[in-house]
């Protein structure tokens, strides 16, 4: 990336590699406190960490499934146990 | 069994009684996964009557298949990995890595690394957006996005489910959540 920035010790593309790591909870303390601090030297960083973090809740938001069609239910049970 | 009987009997007990023949236990365990069963084949589908077919072919599998689960791993991985097998004989191809993997910084940039990422929050809020653009990822993306984010699954279930090591399905959730972020800024260029 043009205008790759260390702060922390730690690289954008480090960033870029660990975000979802970051993000998920599964990094080590020690790591997290220096990608926090690399972030918050680095507005490239801040602003996609921002939009990663955004992207997934809005999938997440999508929820739960619709419930099933009542008919493709009925088509469902028929195949199942046509043969019992 | 009753009604709150069955809400309250985990996954296992339902398909322990299910492999001795139990048609309601079955059902219930039916009942409680059809809708994500549905929206997993849905969304890995060309049709809505390739999704009904691979719905009934992955419930018609696990029944003949109950006893043979014996609680080994989870029953959603489980379920969901009969989902994709029937998918795939299906479309007879078969759901594997991408031909090519292109390296993250490559990745990231497609995704706006480094750019005006100002729109993404807008088509953020577009729900059918978002779908499409979730729709418009391989395969291989859609399926751990469906997984993980939708279904609530854990990394190790997941990893179960497609047959990759968890770090191999890490790598591969990183890679598709960078992918939709693509898909999602290509989506609101086209739009806009």
């Amino acid at each position: 990336m043009q205008g790759e920035k260390i702060v922390a010790n730690v690289s954008c593309s480090e960033v870029l590699e660990e975000l979802s790591l970051f993000a998920d909870g599964q990094l080590p303390k020690e790591r997290v406190k220096q990608l926090q601090e690399h972030v918050l030297g680095c507005h490239v960083c801040e602003q996609f960490g921002a939009d990663f973090a955004a992207t997934v809740g809005a999938l997440r938001s999508l929820g739960k499934p619709a419930a099933l069609d009542e008919e493709i239910a009925k088509r469902l049970r028929d195949a199942l146990f046509r043969d019992e | 069994m009753s009604h709150v009987q069955i809400k309250e009997t985990s996954d296992l007990s339902l398909l322990q009684l299910s492999s001795s023949g139990d048609r309601t236990a079955f059902d219930a365990f039916v009942t409680r996964h059809q809708a994500s069963v549905f929206r997993f084949a849905s969304t890995l589908s060309r049709s809505s009557t390739m999704a009904e077919e691979i719905l009934q072919s992955t419930f018609i599998s696990a029944w003949k298949g109950a006893g043979g689960f014996a609680g080994k791993g989870d029953a959603r991985s489980w379920l969901f990995s009969i989902a994709r097998n029937a998918r795939n004989r299906l479309v007879r191809r078969r759901v594997g890595e991408p031909s090519t993997l292109e390296d993250i910084a490559t990745l990231g940039k497609q995704a706006g690394w480094g750019g005006d990422n100002g729109a993404l929050l807008q088509s953020l809020e577009n729900r059918e957006w978002l779908e499409k653009s979730l729709r418009s990822l391989s395969d291989s993306d859609q399926e751990v996005l469906l997984l993980v984010e939708l279904e609530g699954m854990t990394i190790e279930e997941v990893s179960g489910c497609i047959g990759l090591s968890k770090a191999a399905t890490k790598s591969r959730l990183h890679r598709a959540r960078l992918h939709l972020m693509a898909a999602l800024k290509a989506e609101q260029l086209h739009a806009g």
